[in-house]
């Protein structure tokens, strides 16, 4: 008859065995799957993987967006480049210099008095001006949206 | 139907247009005579406005109207909001640079005598009874923060009527959409050529546009100035933007942040724009260059 602790230890062994033997197969499985997974990441960023495209994807046709419709037609303005946080519209150098002109206070003087300036000979009677009645601002049926224009106040 | 009026306030040229029935034209008939007394109550260029009374008594609490106490909450959020490049107390700066009465009446201004402007957290209110207390020795212009607050509060009193666009010298407030538009069409500037660079469509939307380009004078001594002073040096701002347009749901803050990136420098000031709640813009560099926040190509669709 066999002994029974001879058997426990046995059984013991042989569950140490078996359960190490699963376990290096797991990990071994897990590691070559992280390999893959690497491996795909690699190769899809290296320029080699692009020839190995089937042309057929590549052919795909290109993504394009529809126009919305414009009511009122605006200059077109081309992006010229797409920053992640500014876009420029127009590079520098391509517009005129701005054709407001700057208040001069030399053009704006008063002409000089006249030196020999008489009084007039008479009583001139100045009548006050006639009251002049000025029409309110009226309003006026439109038969579609005006567009308006956004600048420095004025 | 569309009724359109047109006039002028606040210095500069008023239009409005607001989709209803045939009643719209009433509706819009009064409007002039109610800007004017919104104007005189705000304006700085009549000593007997109320501004202007409160102005001549810095130092003390004053009950102001609730106009007023709105506008001046308004120009306090926005100094807040800008951390204080928009500075409501640059009035006595912008008179020392020559700006001391309506643009028009501008003829031979003095000598130029710098003069950086009070702290705004000096202005204090007391909600309950609607007072305001200015540091002493300073003065309030409230200048297109009036204008942005006029243009909204008459917007939101047109609203129940029908869409509306409320135009105050290109500055703007739009409510709702006109039949069949995705909004009212507003062109943006070129500030080089007078004509529009590109279009947007505004709904419930404002749009603010402020610039170097325009109401520039010279003094007796020959230098140049402009109307945007920087509030932290008396003088007017030294940068590289023509004009800057920014849309924003509020036409104060609008107003605000299109003079502080004026004042920031188009690079600063867009990258600082584009970090700010729902603001977006366009920026003319004086060379010519015209640069957008991103959001303004992917949300606003202008017309390109």
């Amino acid at each position: 008859m066999a002994n029974p602790d001879h058997t426990r230890k046995l059984l013991a062994r042989t569950a140490l065995v078996t359960s190490a033997t699963i376990a290096t197969l797991v990990g071994a499985q897990s590691f070559a799957m992280l390999d893959a997974r690497n491996f795909e990441a690699q190769a899809a960023n290296s320029p080699d993987a692009v020839n190995v495209l089937d042309p057929a994807v590549s052919a795909l046709p290109a993504v394009t967006s529809t126009p919305l419709p414009s009511i009122s037609p605006t200059p077109q303005i081309t992006i010229l480049h797409a920053a992640p946080s500014i876009t420029i519209l127009r590079q520098s150098g391509n517009a005129n210099t701005p054709k407001t002109p700057i208040v001069s206070a030399a053009a704006i003087q008063p002409p000089a008095p006249a030196v020999n300036i008489q009084p007039p000979a008479q009583t001139v009677n100045i009548q006050p001006p006639a009251p002049v009645q000025i029409a309110p601002p009226q309003p006026v049926v439109v038969q579609q949206a005006v567009p308006q224009r956004s600048r420095s106040s004025r | 139907m569309i009724h359109l009026i047109e006039f002028r306030a606040m210095g500069c040229q008023v239009s409005i247009q607001l989709e209803a029935d045939a009643a719209g034209g009433d509706i819009l008939r009064h409007l002039p005579d109610r800007f004017a007394s919104l104007e005189a109550l705000l304006t700085r260029f009549d000593p007997h406005s109320e501004l202007m009374r409160l102005n001549a008594r810095d130092g003390e609490w004053v009950a102001v109207s609730e106009v007023l106490f709105a506008n001046i909450c308004a120009a306090k959020q926005a100094a807040l909001m800008t951390d204080g490049l928009y500075n409501p107390l640059i009035l006595p700066a912008l008179v020392a640079s020559g700006y001391d009465c309506s643009f028009e009446q501008i003829a031979m201004p003095t000598a130029y005598a710098a003069s950086s402007a009070a702290d705004w957290h000096g202005i204090a209110l007391r909600m309950t009874t609607q007072e305001v207390l200015l540091p002493a020795g300073s003065a309030i212009d409230l200048g297109g923060i009036a204008k942005g607050w006029t243009a909204a509060t008459i917007a939101d009193e047109l609203a129940p009527f029908g869409a509306c666009l409320v135009n105050i010298g290109g500055d703007m407030v739009g409510r709702g959409a006109p039949h069949g538009l995705p909004g009212w069409q507003v062109e943006i500037e070129d500030p080089f050529t007078g004509e529009a660079f590109t279009s947007v469509y505004l709904a419930d939307q404002s749009i603010s546009t402020s610039g170097t380009d325009y109401r520039r004078w010279q003094t007796a001594t020959g230098s140049d100035h402009h109307h945007i002073i920087d509030p932290r040096s008396g003088h007017s701002a030294e940068t590289d933007v023509l004009s800057a347009t920014v849309i924003h749901p509020s036409a104060t803050t609008s107003e605000a942040y299109a003079k502080a990136i004026i004042l920031q420098g188009v690079e600063n000031g867009l990258q600082w724009l584009n970090q700010q709640w729902h603001g977006t813009g366009v920026v003319f560099r004086r060379d010519g260059a015209a640069f957008a926040t991103s959001t303004f190509i992917h949300e606003w669709n202008p017309s390109q």
